[in-house]
């Protein structure tokens, strides 16, 4: 029960619900009020049963005797006929013959309303007479005329079916004026989940209530803050980065002129090693605004390239056939450079396999190494996290690669998992869409 | 040839000092200014053999400066340049090569590389016919290469268009005879930087797109729609014009 309209919708019902329950409620109180004297039902049962037993001779007076302002009896030897002014209820038939079956005791009846010829098109008002016809048992019919609280009752049967109708009508077009008023939240619902790191203002749906403008409001003021949040990260990296390839550019030039030769090699290490740093930390703070469009690109071959490069067959690659994704090329091609040099690093060797699964394509890089235990599996992903920081300097790394290329996964809409290797060692699957 | 000549334009002072005090004590005649401004003046005065320009640059910027010598006249048209650029990926490397330049050094930068990189650059431009070994005694059987309205004297490393002499560089005879002895074939890049001479063009794989566009600029009617080598989709390329090979032009 987690919709909101599914909610609504249950509140809604829930209280006509209740307002109907209240309406019968009241219907019944009134009623009981008026009643007096036991019901018509078995008040005629009474009289069936009398006129049945009583002599023909004393049958006058007995219908004299009974008959009152508000009961007329009638005998008769046919019953009612379309003709006689009497309207058939069906409906208070049907309620009767279940109500009295008992002390019917098979005697078949029918229940009329009494029309005068002007009468017949109106509803069924609360002063109308009813008659109850009641089948005898020697043949004859009786017919019990009753006015006041008797029709008062069917009138009120009638009421309810009314009101009843009246409730799903007006409960059915709530539910549709509702269902209008919560669809532009849905909308925005559906929009939400769709933002990505492009994070574009979102436009207030058509119609929609005040609340859900503000909410769009406050939702792109937030963006706005992440934006520029980014923004400033990425110029705060990239010119750092910019003012240190000066100095190392002049370092670098400088070196040649160190005489000692061991001094200048170790120098020159030194530099590269700096430039490497920063031409991740850069890549890194880049990769915020990349927003080349993602096309078509086979992985396999872009492996073949990556694998190529290390021909003494540290690294080998399985794969059954070409595989297209969606993607960048550049981009991919640095992700399986890192991933192959960590499986290099860690584990003296790296096994690439790629697979279809589906709508995706899965690369795996293995190795043989120590492996990450699983609590630090997400937190490698970072930037700057390193696992090896117990080493020295020159042989650790910087904690970059893995954040790049978890980076480039995710604006590739794809999924990147670290595991144990079965028998020891890492597995690497990335996840990515087939083109 | 004597002391190349060499232009460096570059802001930064320190990276200027060095690099023109590394190229001079490595053989080569070094000037060094800091802006396009100034680099046209010196220019002026007398011209260069090659061009290191650096990217960023106060003013005028380096891509700027490229676009407009290359949209100028001879000589300045054709004289070779290196970009110096810092570390980026392929962008810059597609812009420095859409602008015309010949090859390109990320910063940082070891010295000894980009003066290996200057040499390659100068062999490709130095003239081929100063390069064509003597043909042996008396004029001895020819080989020559007839397309288009070109002959093409393959021994003596000569072109000649409608009758006159068209010079040609050691980079445009290199990639001349690499069409010319493979006609009507698809030639890739990869193709073409094996066949000229290997390892000259490793840095800037794309520089062969800029030396194809100066051979046409030399051998077609209308470069711009080039009917004699065409490029095939993915950067392969075809000398489609009928070839007739023989002794005589």
């Amino acid at each position: 029960m987690r919709g909101l309209a599914l909610r609504v919708l249950l509140i809604a019902a829930v209280g006509l619900l209740l307002l109907v329950l209240a309406g019968l409620a009241f219907f019944h109180a009134q009623e009981r009020e008026q009643g007096a004297g036991p019901p018509l039902q078995d008040q005629a049962i009474a009289i069936a049963r009398l006129v049945e037993n009583v002599p023909s001779p004393l049958l006058p007076d007995l219908v004299a005797a009974l008959a009152g302002n508000r009961l007329t009896i009638a005998i008769s030897d046919r019953p009612v006929q379309p003709g006689d002014d009497m309207v058939p209820l069906p409906t208070a038939t049907w309620l009767g013959r279940w109500r009295m079956e008992e002390g019917l005791a098979g005697r078949r009846i029918r229940f009329f309303a009494v029309a005068d010829g002007a009468s017949t098109q109106r509803p069924l008002a609360g002063r109308d007479p009813v008659a109850l016809e009641i089948a005898l048992k020697d043949g004859r019919y009786l017919l019990v005329s009753a006015r006041g609280w008797l029709a008062g009752r069917l009138a009120a049967l009638r009421l309810a079916w009314m009101l009843l109708a009246a409730t799903l009508v007006i409960g059915i077009g709530s539910l549709w004026a509702l269902r209008r008023q919560i669809r532009p939240l849905e909308r925005l619902a559906a929009d939400v989940a769709l933002l990505d790191e492009r994070l574009e203002p979102l436009a207030p749906p058509p119609r929609a209530a005040r609340e859900v403008r503000q909410l769009v409001t406050a939702l792109n003021a937030m963006q706005d803050r992440i934006r520029r949040l980014v923004a400033a990260r990425s110029r705060m990296m990239a010119s750092i980065s910019h003012d240190l390839g000066s100095y190392l550019t002049r370092l670098r030039l400088r070196a040649e002129f160190i005489s000692d030769p061991n001094q200048r090699d170790r120098a020159v290490r030194d530099i590269a090693a700096m430039e490497a740093l920063m031409v991740d930390a850069l890549a890194l703070a880049r990769l915020e605004g990349e927003a080349t469009p993602l096309e078509p690109v086979d992985l396999a071959s872009l492996a073949a390239q990556a694998v190529a490069e290390h021909a003494d067959g540290a690294v080998s690659l399985s794969a059954p056939g070409p595989a297209l994704v969606r993607g960048r090329p550049v981009a991919l091609l640095r992700v399986l450079t890192n991933l192959i040099g960590n499986a290099l690093k860690y584990g003296g060797g790296a096994e690439l396999s790629l697979c279809r699964d589906g709508g995706m394509v899965e690369l795996r890089v293995e190795d043989r190494g120590p492996g990450i235990p699983a609590a630090e599996r997400e937190l490698v992903l970072e930037p700057f996290y390193r696992r090896d920081a117990a080493r020295s300097l020159d042989q650790r790394g910087h904690g970059l690669g893995l954040a790049i290329v978890a980076d480039i996964i995710r604006r590739h809409g794809g999924s990147i998992i670290l595991d144990d290797r079965p028998g020891g060692g890492l597995t690497v699957r990335v996840r990515l869409k087939a083109a | 040839m004597a002391q190349p000549d060499i232009m460096i334009v570059e802001d930064d002072g320190e990276i200027g000092e060095l690099l023109r005090d590394f190229l001079a004590a490595d053989g080569f005649t070094v000037r060094w200014v800091r802006s396009g401004a100034e680099m046209d003046g010196v220019l002026a005065l007398r011209p260069a053999d090659l061009l290191v320009l650096d990217l960023m640059l106060p003013g005028e910027d380096g891509f700027s400066i490229c676009r407009r010598l290359r949209a100028s006249g001879p000589p300045l048209a054709t004289l070779p340049i290196l970009m110096l650029t810092a570390r980026r990926d392929e962008i810059d490397r597609v812009v420095g090569l859409e602008i015309g330049a010949d090859d390109y050094q990320t910063k940082p930068f070891s010295p000894r590389e980009l003066a290996a990189r200057l040499r390659a650059i100068l062999r490709r431009a130095a003239p081929a016919a100063m390069m064509a070994a003597p043909v042996p005694g008396p004029a001895g059987p020819g080989d020559w290469a007839r397309f288009g309205d070109c002959a093409f004297d393959i021994q003596a490393r000569r072109l000649f268009r409608n009758g006159s002499e068209v010079e040609l560089s050691t980079g445009d005879y290199d990639l001349l005879l690499a069409f010319v002895t493979h006609p009507g074939r698809v030639l890739s890049r990869d193709q073409l930087m094996d066949l000229t001479r290997g390892g000259n063009w490793e840095a800037f794989d794309r520089s062969i797109d800029v030396a194809l566009s100066r051979l046409r600029r030399k051998l077609e009617p209308d470069p711009a729609h080039p009917t004699l080598i065409k490029t095939v989709r993915n950067g392969g390329y075809m000398l489609v014009a009928p070839l007739r090979r023989g002794p005589v032009p």
